[in-house]
């Protein structure tokens, strides 16, 4: 692919004008080119690593840790996070890569043009949800290392972890505002440490507890038929990795192929996710707490506690810096937002409710997380089979670009007020068809026999794609929406771009 | 500039920047191909079966 030149330079634009533009491309809404994806391969690297390591996969492995022994765990969790990334990574990244937008703007197609906000809302709920968690648990770890250590006494413990959790917030916000160059230069050496850190955890986390110990220890909440708990430990995976789905396209939209960000989006997002998570399996199945921080600190003294925190803290750090980013890029794409919303304030408005949340109430929310998370999981599941459906049966791995940013009744993703049922409907086909294989409230199935063999995630997958096909191809294209019938690229040819190359 | 003048131009920017996405390929990123296809597959789905097959027989 030839170095694309950027529009905008002409002799009649000015230079800020070309920089707004630019701005308005890495840290907005608009499409990236090729020539302004300046993070390389390194760079995608270090950003998928930096943010697939994060703490939060202590709960995933220790809520495996219920169900299965170490074993069997540790190939399930490596297998779902595989699963799950794939069908991510098919539904959100090539199109994020081919065209330069953010995984919002790539499920106007499906949603339509105002339907699309679906999307938004699952974004912003989900990134802002697994922020407080990921910035409360640093806040809480380096407040119970510390006092493990005898640094601080039990009553200041709260009052610590809430400040540690606000601090961390403000450094957050000021490693975002640089926009995605930051995002960039801050992860690369973000990653490097954290896989050091990550690698030092895990091994301790065995020599802590010895392998016989962690391999024999029985799982807290195991059914009795070990198939159930097999597929409920990979459904966990699956389920979890699926939430990447708002983080693909403010990732990969930087990436100049789709061969770059294949093996970042596989391995640094979604098996990265699995293997950490085995700190979680490890530690739960050994001491009952996926955390292993304040087990360091019994077992081998307060260094190993705090080489434990500076884990949680880069870990947590890289993969919060990475949800802003991606959720003030999604924000970007309400009209309204777009231009008049600083990049600066944009970022404070992600981060608000984290604030709100670390600082006054961490405790219920950290209480109710899991229940929230599961359902905002469960979301994604539907989503990526309709865009599967939709991008590679339907439109060929083609969009148009122009009504991607057209919300007038003109706009071919306008469809009927700017909603496409078909989306919405196929959408809630999976919900159902999760529901009921595993309800993400009490994880009961209402066909065990079945969810034991097909898990809850696929069918999810596979019932709202097809849904999806056959609303499409019943109703939509008939009815002359969604632009199917319409030829993608204009007929005048290449459009002679006003740049001095 | 006044405003309202900066977002007219930006507009215009946006335009030029979706034609020129829309119709030249060389201002899209490199889409997949049959081979990326089939590594993701291989990555994505058949190695997790391997995976928890492998498993089912050491520990099942």
């Amino acid at each position: 692919m030839a170095e694309s030149p950027t529009p905008g330079t002409t002799a009649t634009s000015s230079a800020s004008m070309e920089r707004s533009a630019i701005h308005q491309a890495a840290e907005g809404s608009w499409p990236v080119l090729p020539g302004e994806r300046n993070w390389g391969l390194l760079g995608i690297f270090g950003v998928t690593i930096s943010a697939g390591i994060a703490a939060w996969s202590y709960s995933i492995g220790g809520a495996v840790s219920w169900y299965l022994q170490a074993g069997l765990g540790t190939f399930a969790m490596i297998a779902g996070a595989l699963v799950g990334m794939y069908f991510v990574t098919a539904a959100a990244m090539p199109v994020s890569v081919k065209y330069g937008i953010d995984t919002i703007a790539s499920c106007k197609p499906q949603y339509g043009s105002v339907g699309s906000a679906f999307g938004i809302i699952a974004q912003f709920a989900s990134i802002v949800g697994w922020n407080c968690i990921l910035l409360i648990l640093l806040g809480r770890a380096t407040a119970n290392v510390l006092q493990e250590g005898g640094v601080i006494g039990s009553g200041a413990n709260y009052t610590l972890s809430v400040i540690v959790t606000l601090a961390t917030i403000l450094i957050v916000y000021f490693m975002v505002i640089g926009g995605a160059d930051s995002i960039r230069n801050n992860s690369v050496w973000i990653a490097v440490a954290v896989t050091i850190a990550g690698l030092i955890v895990l091994v301790q986390v065995i020599r802590s507890y010895g392998w016989t110990e962690i391999a024999v220890a029985e799982p807290a909440y195991a059914s009795g038929d070990l198939h159930l708990d097999y597929t409920l430990g990979f459904e966990i995976l699956v389920a979890t990795v699926l939430s990447w789905w708002p983080y693909m396209g403010g990732i990969m939209r930087m990436s100049k192929s789709v061969k770059q960000a294949l093996m970042p989006s596989m391995i640094c997002l979604g098996m990265i996710t699995g293997v950490i998570g085995l700190i979680g399996l490890y530690a739960g199945l050994a001491t009952g707490d996926p955390d292993p921080s304040i087990s360091f600190v019994k077992v081998a003294g307060l260094w190993m506690g705090a080489i434990a925190l500076v884990f949680i803290f880069l870990a947590n750090i890289g993969t919060a810096i990475v949800g802003v980013y991606a959720t003030a890029i999604g924000l970007k794409q309400i009209p309204a937002l777009q231009y008049r919303l600083t990049w600066k304030w944009t970022a404070a408005i992600v981060l608000l409710p984290v604030a709100i949340i670390g600082g006054v109430f961490p405790n219920w929310f950290m209480d109710n997380s899991l229940t929230y998370m599961y359902f905002l999981g469960l979301v994604f599941a539907p989503i990526c089979g309709v865009q599967i459906v939709d991008y590679y049966f339907f439109r060929h791995q083609q969009i148009d670009m122009v009504s991607l940013f057209d919300y007038s009744p003109k706009g071919r993703y306008h469809f009927w007020g700017g909603f496409n049922p078909a989306g919405f409907l196929a959408t809630a086909a999976g919900f159902f068809t999760y529901w009921y294989l595993l309800d993400p409230v009490t994880y009961l199935s209402h066909n065990t026999e079945l969810f034991k063999w097909v898990s809850a995630s696929i069918p999810s997958v596979i019932v709202a794609g097809i849904t999806y096909w056959v609303l499409t191809r019943v109703i939509i294209i008939p009815s002359g929406k969604g632009g199917y019938r319409e030829p993608v690229a204009t007929s005048r040819g290449p459009v002679e771009a006003p740049v001095a190359k | 500039m006044a405003r309202q003048e900066d977002f007219d131009e930006l507009d215009r920017e946006l335009q030029v920047r979706l034609e020129l996405v829309n119709s030249d390929p060389t201002y899209e990123g490199e889409q997949a191909t049959s081979g990326d296809q089939v590594l993701l597959a291989i990555v994505g789905l058949v190695a997790p079966a391997v995976i928890m097959i492998g498993g089912w027989l050491i520990y099942g």
